[in-house]
Order: structure tokens, then C-alpha cells, then sequence
């Protein structure tokens, strides 16, 4: 079922786009100058510790926030300096998903999706009703129609807020740390939905996060934010299995669950050696072929299986020993399997 | 005999009862226009604050200093200095016309103050989100600001009303008429005890009306 007729997604860019506060009269970046393009239907996510400038990035592109200096483009057009009805249109045409759901207390759930749809003049209250239905449905929340916010759970609300982010038909979504109130079992469902969300339509999602497992979720590619600048880019399998800046090793290390664990494994002999599979190679009988071919040893020190959004991939840190090491290894490359030596 | 002739001996309860009337219409016009004249106000000083909707801080400066000046002035000097102004627009300078319009002009920054603070008291993320939305100012205000801090909005009316109510019988002493006036003349300078007994009482029960009916309103309106 598509309920939404796809629009051709834009393209975001950020030629320069930088961002200084002015705090007691002198001028602190928040952001230095970035340059970006987010492709059109894609899931972009951007990851970076609180005060990285994230929020500010994502909010460049509806423009609450303004750039000091440089320029941002939508579908090639330069909106920077958009103002009043230009800026309203451009905005009803970005949808906003908010970390605390931002909802209207005083309005229930139907009301509150419909919020959108009656800002703009002429549209007919059988039209807003149709509308409010089909997106209480698609997000899953039919029968919660006439509830307040207050009666709903932290999932239900963010639900709430998706439908009505959606209400315009809006070719691009914000999320902004839309999981990060919610506990585990909600935010895989919510992610769950965005994905469906951006599969089914086909619109352009940027999410800002602090967590490496939403960006592994659902994200395309993400781009690593320190200290108000991009210090990495890249595919998500890329930057999370071959990570290179010092943040982004954290982050990955973090979802992970090797905080603060280098490694080093203490007693074990030989040349320790990471692998990374991506797609099939994930799961064929890869290793046991190759030991028994060159008579190497391995050892298994750690290691992990799961997803990056639809692809499996694994990650094994190994000890390997025996004469032919090199052969194994040219094998195991042959194979498509990324090696890097972590440790001799 | 009336047992009410032996209890209030003094009392014409005629009178009471047009005092009565006449303390409410002073009551319900002046909270009227209060109302009128103070929600943009408080709305104004709202928008104009440092890092809201439409911030200027040299008007806020000025709106503020304003506000502050006449909450400042004592009710009964106001009401003294302000009689060519309430002549020029009633055409008189006392009775319950001309008592309205220094009870609004002193109330009615009380009020916005109260306003200016209820709106404060609405999530800023919502205000964003219905930014994000592509919501006009005026949108934001009539339909996420003041539906927002609706409960607020009635607590504060409240209060205005209630503090009006004690306005009113002040005004009663420079000639406004109403329950204030009898409570001076007959009670206080009169020496009638049982006129001030009946009408302080009658203040009393009025108070208590509007602020249980605004409680009540309060907790209907409050969702959170």
C-alpha cells in the first residue's frame, strides 16, 4: 500500500556552512565550515557528542537555525536567506521528529497530526479528517485517535510525532535524537518505522544521534561530528568496520560494549589480526576452509555477528600462527574479507 | 420582629443589594477591558524578550519599565492622578464608569506580567516544532501559545479578578460606589459594625466564588 504519492527527494547541501554563537560578546563557533551533500532518498546520519554541533547542523537545513556564513542548498536551490512565506513553504515542505516529541499537550493525538494540515488555508476539514486517519494508521496508532499526549507511552508519542511530521508530505525528515528518550525495545521499533518509512516513500531522512547502534540500524551513511566539524564520512559499513578518527573508534567501540577495552590480550602469542565480513562472505564456512588448506591455527579472541541496516556482517579478531600465515591470509583476502593487523 | 432587624440593626438591604450590583459591574467591566488590554500586552512582552520569537530587547526594555512604573504607582494615587484621564474618556471622574478606567489601567500590567509568564511556561519545543512546521507568528500565538498555557492563562485571570476585587472596594473610598464605599462610609466612618461585618463578609464570598470557579477551570484545562 502506498499511501503517499513519491515526490522527487531533494538534495541537501552544505557549501561552507558554518554556525558561531555569540556568547558575552565574543563569537564561539558551534560549527566550523562544512561541506556536505546528503543524497536524495537516502538515510544520513549524523553522529557526535552533546555540543558537537549536531543539532545545529540539522537544523541548517529547515533554517532554525541560520548560517553565519556559507550557504545551504535544497534540490540545488540556495535557501539561505529564505524569509517569510518562502521560509514557510520550505519548511511545510521538512518534516520534524524532535528527542522530547514536542506535542501539543492541550490537543489529542488526531488533533495534533492535523495541526500541520490546518496552517495552511483551504484545506477542508473531510480532507484534514482523511488525511489524520491515514497517517494514525500507517504509524499504528488508530485507536489512540482522541487520547492527549499525557495518556500516551514515550513509543506513542514519538509515533504521534512522526504521523504528523509526515501530514504535508514532506520530501525530507529531521530527526532529532528522536530515540534517545525512548528505552531499547521502543527505539528498534520507532527505527523500524523510519526505515519502512523511508523505503515505502522514498524520503530523504537525516537523523542526529549519539549512539553508533541507531546510525548501524538504519542509516545509509553518516558523517562523525567533533567539535563543530566533520572529521569522517563515509558508507556505514566503511566508517563503522574500518573507523579511522579517534571519536569515531569511540563510538564504534561503544556499541560494541568494548568501552574502554583496547586490544590487548595478554598471554596470547603471535600476530592478533581483525576481520571484517560484509554480505554473503558473512556466512560461508570461510575459515575452516582456509585452516584446512595451509594448516594454520587460529585462535578466537573476540568477535561479533548482526546487521549494518540490511547487510550481515562480522567482525573476528583472531591470533593466527602456522608456516604458511601468509598464504591463509592471501586467501582469506581473496575472499573479499577486509584484514587488518591490530597487534604483533 | 425580623430577627435581621435585631442582628444588623443599621443595614438598609436595598442598598446592600445595588451596592452588590454595582461592585460586580465594576468588577466585570474592568476585568473586561484588563483582559482586553493586558493579554496582547503580555503576549507583546512575551515575543519581544531576548531569545524568543521575535526578540528586541531595547522594546522589551521599554514595555517592561512601563509595566513596572504603573504596578509601582499605589492603586489609590493612581486613582487620584488619573481622574483628567478618566474624564476625557467617560466624561466622568467617578461612579462606576469612571472607576473602571483606573482599575484597568492598574490591573491591566499586572495582568500581562501574569500572562507574560504563563506563556512562558509553554514547552520552547513546541514552539519550535510548530516553527519547524512552517506556523506564522500569529499562528504560534492564537493557536500553540495561548491554548498551550491555557490553564495558566486562567490562574492568572484569577488572581486579576481577585485583586480587582480588592481595587474596587479601595475605589469605594474616593466615591466608585459598590460594597467598598458602604463598608468606608457607614462601617469605618460611620461607626456601624454590623455594615462592615455584612459587607467585608459579602467581599469575602465573592472572593472565594471567583477563585474556587478558577481553580476549578485550572484543573479542567490542565493536560499535563
Amino acid at each position: 500500500m502506498n499511501v503517499f504519492p513519491p515526490r522527487t527527494s531533494p538534495v541537501i547541501r552544505f557549501a561552507a556552512a558554518s554556525k558561531s554563537y555569540s556568547v558575552g560578546g565574543k563569537l564561539v563557533p558551534a560549527l566550523h565550515p562544512v561541506d556536505l551533500t546528503i543524497e536524495a532518498g537516502e538515510v544520513f546520519g549524523i553522529i557526535g557528542h552533546s555540543g558537537a554541533g549536531k543539532s545545529t547542523l540539522l537544523r541548517l537545513i529547515n533554517l532554525l537555525e541560520r548560517p553565519t556564513a556559507g550557504k545551504v542548498f535544497i534540490d540545488g536551490r540556495d535557501v539561505t536567506g529564505a524569509q517569510g512565506a518562502e521560509l514557510r513553504r520550505l519548511r511545510s515542505g521538512i518534516g520534524m521528529i524532535f528527542q522530547h516529541f514536542n506535542l501539543l499537550a492541550s490537543r489529542t493525538v488526531a488533533e495534533n497530526v492535523a495541526f500541520p494540515l490546518r496552517l495552511h488555508a483551504g484545506t477542508d476539514a473531510a480532507s484534514v479528517t482523511a488525511r489524520v486517519t491515514e497517517l494514525l494508521d500507517l504509524v499504528g496508532l488508530a485507536e489512540h485517535a482522541h487520547k492527549y499526549p499525557a495518556q500516551l507511552s514515550g513509543g506513542q508519542k514519538q509515533r504521534v510525532g512522526i504521523a504528523r511530521a509526515l501530514a504535508n508530505r514532506p520530501a525530507i525528515l529531521l530527526c532529532d535524537e528522536a530515540t534517545s528518550a525512548l528505552d531499547p525495545q521502543t527505539t528498534a521499533s520507532v527505527l523500524e518505522l523510519l526505515a519502512d518509512i523511508n523505503r515505502r516513500l522514498g524520503l530523504t531522512i537525516v537523523l542526529i544521534t549519539h549512539e553508533m547502534d541507531v546510525i548501524r540500524r538504519v542509516c545509509d551513511r553518516v558523517a562523525v561530528l567533533d567539535a563543530g566539524r566533520v572529521v569522517e564520512l563515509g558508507t556505514v559499513a566503511d566508517v563503522f568496520l574500518h573507523p579511522e578518527h579517534a571519536t569515531t573508534r569511540r563510538f564504534v567501540a561503544e556499541a560494541d560494549h568494548r568501552e574502554g577495552r583496547g586490544p590487548e590480550f595478554p598471554g596470547v602469542n603471535g600476530p592478533l589480526y581483525r576481520l571484517s565480513f560484509r554480505g554473503d562472505a558473512t556466512y560461508s564456512p570461510l575459515l575452516s576452509r582456509v585452516v584446512r588448506d595451509t594448516g594454520v591455527e587460529y585462535n578466537l579472541l573476540s568477535g561479533r555477528v548482526d546487521r549494518i541496516k540490511d547487510t550481515p556482517y562480522g567482525q573476528l579478531t583472531l591470533a593466527m600462527h602456522g608456516e604458511r600465515l601468509d598464504e591463509a591470509l592471501a586467501q582469506i583476502r581473496a575472499a573479499g574479507v577486509d584484514i587488518e593487523e591490530v597487534a604483533r | 420582629m425580623n430577627p435581621m432587624h435585631t442582628l444588623f440593626p443599621n443595614i438598609d438591604w436595598p442598598e446592600i443589594a445595588q451596592a452588590c450590583i454595582d461592585t460586580l459591574l465594576m468588577l466585570g467591566g474592568s476585568l473586561l477591558f484588563t483582559i482586553a488590554l493586558g493579554l496582547p500586552l503580555g503576549i507583546w512582552l512575551f515575543l519581544t524578550a531576548r531569545g524568543h520569537l521575535h526578540a528586541a530587547p531595547r522594546l522589551y526594555a521599554v514595555l517592561s519599565f512601563v509595566v513596572n512604573v504603573l504596578r509601582s504607582i499605589p492603586f489609590i494615587i493612581l486613582m487620584i492622578l488619573l481622574i483628567p484621564v478618566t474624564k476625557a474618556i467617560t466624561g466622568v471622574s467617578i461612579g462606576i464608569r469612571g472607576a473602571i478606567v483606573p482599575l484597568v489601567i492598574g490591573a491591566a500590567p499586572f495582568f500581562a506580567r501574569l500572562v507574560e509568564t504563563a506563556l512562558r511556561e509553554v514547552d520552547r519545543g513546541v514552539i519550535e516544532a510548530s516553527q519547524a512546521m512552517g506556523a506564522t507568528t500569529a499562528q504560534i500565538v492564537s493557536r500553540v501559545l495561548l491554548p498551550e498555557a491555557r490553564a495558566g492563562l486562567i490562574a492568572g485571570t484569577t488572581v486579576t479578578a481577585v485583586a480587582l476585587v480588592g481595587y474596587t472596594a479601595m475605589g469605594g473610598i474616593v466615591g466608585a460606589g459598590g460594597l467598598g464605599a458602604l463598608a468606608y462610609q457607614y462601617g469605618y466612618n460611620g461607626y456601624k459594625p454590623d455594615y462592615m461585618l455584612v459587607t467585608v463578609a459579602l467581599l469575602v464570598v465573592l472572593v472565594q466564588v471567583l477563585q474556587s470557579l478558577g481553580d476549578r477551570l485550572v484543573s479542567r484545562y490542565s493536560r499535563r
